[in-house]
C-alpha cells in the first residue's frame, strides 16, 4: 500500500479531506518524530514501540577500492511490534 | 529525556500543535494507527506512510532450537512479523536534532522548570519548531547555535566579499578567456586548412583531366597511403604534382567529407580512377542494402501486423522476404498458441477453476501423496525433499534420523530414502 492509498483509506475512515488528513497526518509524524528525536519512546496499543536507537560506529569494508571506511555513529528509529498485534497477525 | 510516552501524549501535543481538539486527535490519531494494523490484516504486504517509513510484513520461517536447560531439541514455529524501515529523512532528521537535543535538557535542568511529562511535551513541540526555521535557532539564547548557521553562511561570504578571492575569480576567468581564444583562432586555422585543402582539391581534378589516363602504379601507391593523415598529406601535395594526384585519390577513398568531392571526381577523374569510386560507391550501396533488410526483419519481429504491410518490393529484397516467410509461421504459431493460453485462462478465471487447479495441485505435493519411500535423483537435496514432501525445511533432520546415512551431506543418487 502506497502513501496515497493510506491517506485515502484514512480520509474515507475520519471523514477529513485529503489535504486535511495529509496535514494532520503531517504534524502527527511531526510530533512522533520530536519526541523520538528527545530520546523518548512512544508506545501505542494495538501496533507497538517506536524509540531511538543509538547504533555505534562501524568500520565499513568497501571491496572495489579495499579500503576500511568509518561509518559515524548515529540515531535510527526503530520499531518493534507490540504483542497484541504478533497474536492478531498470527491467528490464521 | 528517555521517557515512556503513550498515545494519550501524542495526541495531545498533536490537538495543541494543530488547533484541533483533543478529540478529534484522538480519533484521528486512532484511526491512523488502526489504518495500518488493519492494511495488514487485509492481506496488505507494505505499507508506506511518508515522512515515517514503510511497514513491511514479514514471515519468519520456522527453525529448530535446542532447549538449554534439557538438551532437547525444539521446533520453534515460523511467525509473521511487522518490520518497520525509516525513511532517510527520519534518521537525517534524528541525527540533525542531536545537537538541538541538548536544549531541552539544558532548560530542563533549570530550577524554575518543573519535571513532568507535560513539561517535556511542550518543551519538545517548541524543539520542533526551532529545528524548523533557522531563525528560530538563532534566536534561542545559546552561544553554541547562534554559531552554526553564521559559520555555514560565513563560507559563502568569505568567497564573495574578500579582495583575495575576487581577483583569484578574475584571474580564472582571464585564463578561461584566453584558453577559448586560442580554441577558436586553432578553429578558425583548421577551416582555412580545409578550405585551401578543398581549393587544391578542385584544382588537382582539373589538371588531372588530361593527363592522368595512364597512372596504373599511382593507384596502387594511393592505397598505400590512405591511410596518412590530411596535415601529412599536404605537405606531400606541395612536393610533386604526381603526388597531389595521389592524395586527392586518398581523400576520396579515406576520408569521409570526400562523398560530395566524390561526385565529381566521378565525372572528371579517368576510367582507373573512377573505377575505384565506382568500388566505393557499390561498397555504399550493399552496405545501405544491407542495412535495409536488417530494418525491415527488425520491423517484422517487433510487430506482426508491419509483416503483413511489408511485402518484398524489389529483386534484391528477396532474401529479406525468404527470411520472412520463415520468420512468419513461427510468429503466428507463437501467437496462437498465447492466444490460446490467454482465452484458457480467461474461461478458467470465469468459472473460477484456476483456484480449484492451483490449490489441488499445491496440496498434494505438499502433504496428501507421501510415499513410504523417495528414490534421489540428480540434484536433489535432503531439504529439497524435505521441502516437498512436508511443507518445510526443518523435516530433514527427521529424514536423516529415520535413514542413518553414511553421510548425510553426501547422498548418493538412486539412493531409498525413507519418509518418517
Amino acid at each position: 500500500m502506497t502513501n496515497k492509498d493510506f491517506i485515502e483509506k484514512l480520509s474515507r475512515r475520519t471523514g477529513f479531506e485529503k489535504d486535511e488528513v495529509k496535514e494532520l497526518s503531517a504534524s502527527l509524524i511531526q510530533v512522533l518524530l520530536g519526541e523520538i528525536a528527545n530520546g523518548n519512546s512512544v508506545t501505542i496499543h494495538g501496533l507497538g514501540v517506536f524509540e531511538p536507537r543509538e547504533k555505534a560506529s562501524r568500520k565499513m569494508f568497501n571491496p572495489t577500492s579495499k579500503t576500511y571506511i568509518v561509518v559515524p555513529p548515529k540515531t535510527t528509529l526503530c520499531y518493534k511490534m507490540s504483542a497484541a498485534l504478533k497474536d492478531k497477525l498470527n491467528m490464521e | 529525556m528517555n521517557e515512556k510516552l503513550s498515545f494519550q501524549n501524542i495526541t495531545d501535543a498533536l490537538a495543541q500543535k494543530s488547533g484541533v481538539s483533543k478529540k478529534v486527535a484522538d480519533a484521528f490519531c486512532k484511526s491512523f494507527f488502526d489504518t495500518v494494523v488493519d492494511a495488514f490484516s487485509q492481506g496488505e504486504d507494505v505499507v508506506k506512510v511518508k515522512g515515517l517509513g514503510a511497514f513491511k510484513l514479514v514471515t519468519v520461517d520456522s527453525r529448530e532450537s535446542v532447549n538449554v536447560s534439557n538438551g532437547e531439541r525444539i521446533v520453534i514455529p515460523g511467525y509473521k512479523k511487522i518490520a518497520f524501515a525509516p525513511e532517510d529523512s527520519v534518521v537525517d532528521f534524528l541525527n540533525k536534532g542531536a545537537d538541538a537535543e541538548q536544549a531541552p535538557s539544558l532548560l530542563e535542568s533549570d530550577p524554575l522548570e518543573v519535571k513532568s511529562v507535560k513539561s517535556s511535551l511542550i518543551l519538545t513541540e517548541e524543539d520542533v519548531e526551532e529545528k524548523d526555521v533557522v531563525a528560530d535557532l538563532i534566536q534561542v539564547p545559546e552561544p553554541e547555535r547562534v554559531e552554526t548557521p553564521q559559520d555555514s553562511f560565513a563560507g559563502i561570504d568569505m568567497l564573495i566579499s574578500t579582495p583575495e578571492s575576487v581577483e583569484e575569480i578574475r584571474q580564472q576567468y582571464q585564463e578561461a578567456k584566453a584558453k577559448m581564444d586560442a580554441a577558436v583562432e586553432e578553429a578558425r586555422k583548421a577551416n582555412a586548412e580545409k578550405l585551401r585543402l578543398e581549393k587544391l582539391l578542385e584544382r588537382m581534378e582539373q589538371n588531372m583531366e588530361p593527363e592522368c589516363a595512364g597512372f596504373p602504379v599511382a593507384d596502387v601507391e594511393a592505397l598505400d597511403e590512405s591511410e596518412k593523415g590530411a596535415p601529412e598529406a599536404e605537405t606531400n601535395a606541395d612536393e610533386v604534382e604526381e603526388k597531389k594526384r595521389q592524395e586527392a585519390l586518398n581523400r576520396v577513398i579515406s576520408v569521409p567529407q570526400a562523398i560530395d568531392e566524390g561526385e565529381k571526381k566521378e565525372e572528371s577523374a579517368p576510367s582507373k580512377k573512377s573505377g575505384g569510386a565506382k568500388w566505393f560507391w557499390i561498397v555504399a550501396f550493399i552496405l545501405l542494402l544491407l542495412s535495409a533488410i536488417v530494418y525491415f526483419l527488425h520491423k517484422t519481429y517487433l510487430s506482426i501486423d508491419s509483416v503483413k504491410d511489408v511485402e518484398p518490393v524489389t529483386k534484391v529484397e528477396s532474401k529479406a522476404a525468404t527470411a520472412k516467410k520463415t520468420a512468419r509461421p513461427k510468429k503466428k504459431s507463437v501467437v496462437r498458441d498465447t492466444l490460446r493460453a490467454n482465452t484458457d485462462t480467461l474461461k478458467a478465471v470465469v468459472s473460477g477453476e484456476v483456484k480449484a487447479d492451483s490449490v489441488k495441485k499445491a496440496e498434494p505435493e505438499v502433504r496428501a501423496e507421501r510415499p513410504a519411500t523417495h528414490i534421489m535423483k540428480r540434484g536433489e537435496t535432503l531439504t529439497r525433499i524435505s521441502v516437498r514432501y512436508y511443507g518445510t525445511k526443518d523435516s530433514v533432520r527427521a529424514i536423516i534420523r529415520a535413514n542413518k546415512f553414511a553421510d548425510p551431506d553426501n547422498v548418493h543418487v538412486g539412493a531409498e530414502v525413507k519418509l518418517p
